[in-house]
């Protein structure tokens, strides 16, 4: 299948701070990528790096076949960005920025505008400044989309919608990829990566620690186990557990990734007055990958 | 990009020259009524008593300052070219930064547009909004100037256009100067820093000859109103040198730009 983008060894670092480390990425045409971690762990980075608003160390960033680079900057001309904090020129009104927005694309964005203002329902008589987060969010959503760009990167996109407006915004992006476009989609927020995203790579401290497709997350060998019981010490030491949810008194609540069948025969021998076992939601197996 | 530029930049412009031209305007107003008989004796007795170096600091001992126009030549000079450089240096330190310390260079960079293509819209709305600005003070003092009887037009003219020179030197120092900052608060405190601090080397300059290389190195050295008076032309060496320090920090703002990161 075509790449939309493909990254290779990108290296950012921000001298003591830290920045990415040999990110790899490779996103096929038409697919909604999500892209997870905590905050922190480097999104944001690649993204810049991606838009080139800052200079990689290392490595190589190709969208549609060409580098990014400062005099490269055509590539945007198909590039939709949303960035996690919305900054725009506050002394306009809505509608002349989204004006000044389209005069610099090849295409004409009135049509695609005009249906996003309307179903987003923005206000585009008030000034930027007049906007609470929501709505600068929702004008973000317009700006990102108006000129119907084949690439489309969202960081954080939903915080600050109201629900029924991120419902609204998941049909959008539905709708953009049933088009044919490639979604990249930058979240901490894991249900609704699950949501809308077919593959997603999971960061964490500046490098790539997981590439799945979202189902085989699902399904990964991990379930969460509930026991209560007196001897809780002793149980935790012979299963060998890694990752504990919470431990009280005679409860204890972990993930548990090794094969069921032994867990069963060890804790057969203890006492037990409640025992559950359960498949893990991805909040879980986020937490498994950054405990 | 260009046309969006100009019409931000333009309050700032309307009130840089009605600042301008309000002191101006009201000097001229005042000054006639200022000058009489008697007030021209105690004024002339004042000036033997000051020492030759301060009064070579205002120019006030190669010119009279009994018309409007030799005080033009004068104190008018140090105005003119005191405002118009903080203008100019505040100008070119904000112009480019600006985006970075709102955080829009996020919203425009987003856009296919070059870096180059951003410095050069800032640069040619800088350029042309210090023109205007002098153009606007010029026509305003021609106006209220060209009637009096020792009113010379050639003099009048370079006078009043040769500070472009200065404006356009701190226009692209602080430009380039800019590059190096996130945030445009310090730079604001360093245009106006250098203008005076620019001012007073070449008045320090004036207190002797042994301290003559400080003004040597002013930036307001470069547009003496002084050799304009005594020889009747500009001074071409530092015409010369003034457009190739411009050219040096634009191309540096360029290098420098290109470079450059945007956080956020």
């Amino acid at each position: 299948m075509e790449n939309t983008i493909e990254i290779k060894n990108l290296t950012k670092s921000y001298g003591k701070q830290r920045g990415i480390e040999n990110i790899n990425l490779e996103i096929p045409k038409g697919i909604v990528y999500g892209f997870i971690g905590p905050n922190g762990a480097g999104k944001s980075t690649t993204i810049k790096c991606i838009m080139n608003m800052i200079r990689k160390n290392s490595g190589e960033i190709i969208i549609n076949g060409k580098k990014v680079e400062n005099k490269n900057y055509e590539v945007k001309q198909e590039i939709g960005y949303l960035p996690s904090e919305i900054h725009l020129y506050e002394d306009l009104t809505v509608k002349k920025l989204l004006k000044y927005s389209a005069s610099f694309y090849k295409k004409d964005c009135t049509q695609k505008t005009e249906k996003l203002v309307k179903r987003l329902e923005i206000d585009i008589n008030k000034k930027i400044e007049e906007l609470s987060l929501g709505n600068l969010k929702k004008v973000g959503i317009t700006l990102a989309l108006m000129h119907n760009p084949q690439f489309i990167i969202m960081d954080e996109a939903t915080s600050g919608l109201d629900p029924l407006m991120q419902e609204e915004f998941y049909k959008i992006l539905e709708e953009e990829k049933a088009e044919g476009k490639t979604i990249f989609f930058s979240s901490h927020i894991l249900n609704e990566v699950k949501r809308i995203c077919d593959k997603v790579a999971i960061i964490k401290e500046g490098k790539i620690v997981k590439i799945e497709n979202i189902e085989s997350l699902e399904d990964t060998n991990i379930v969460k186990v509930k026991i209560e019981t007196e001897e809780i010490e002793k149980l935790e030491k012979e299963l060998e557990i890694e990752q504990v949810i919470t431990k009280k008194e005679n409860k204890i609540e972990f993930l548990y990734s090794k094969e069921i069948n032994s867990l069963i025969e060890k804790i057969s021998k203890y006492k037990i007055s409640k025992l559950l076992i359960q498949e893990i939601d991805i909040e879980e197996i986020f937490i498994h990958y950054y405990k | 990009m260009l046309k969006r530029e100009l019409k931000i930049n333009l309050k700032s412009l309307i009130i840089w020259s009605i600042t301008l031209i309000l002191i101006y305007i009201l000097i001229y107003a005042i000054y006639p009524n200022l000058i009489t008989e008697e007030s021209r004796g105690a004024l002339e007795q004042m000036m033997n008593s000051m020492p030759k170096e301060i009064l070579a600091n205002f120019n006030m001992d190669i010119v009279g300052i009994e018309t409007v126009f030799g005080w033009f030549k004068t104190e008018g000079y140090i105005f003119l070219t005191l405002i118009g450089g903080i203008y100019s240096a505040i100008l070119g330190g904000t112009i480019l930064l600006k985006e970075e310390n709102d955080k829009t260079i996020e919203f425009l960079y987003s856009k296919p547009v070059s870096r180059n293509k951003i410095v050069t819209s800032k640069i040619l709305c800088g350029v042309i909004n210090i023109f205007i600005f002098t153009t606007i003070v010029t026509v305003i003092n021609w106006i209220s100037l060209s009637n009096g009887e020792d009113f010379d037009t050639k003099q009048f003219l370079m006078i009043s256009i040769l500070p472009i020179l200065l404006y356009y030197m701190l226009f692209f120092i602080m430009l380039f100067i800019s590059t190096f900052f996130k945030k445009t608060k310090p730079v604001m405190s360093l245009s106006i820093g250098i203008v005076f601090l620019s001012y007073f080397m070449q008045i320090i300059g004036n207190m002797g000859e042994n301290v003559k290389i400080i003004k040597d190195i002013s930036l307001f050295e470069f547009v003496s109103s002084r050799y304009i008076i005594l020889n009747n032309a500009i001074d071409m060496k530092y015409v010369y040198i003034g457009i190739g320090i411009i050219a040096l920090t634009m191309l540096g703002t360029y290098f420098r730009y290109n470079r450059k990161e945007f956080l956020g």
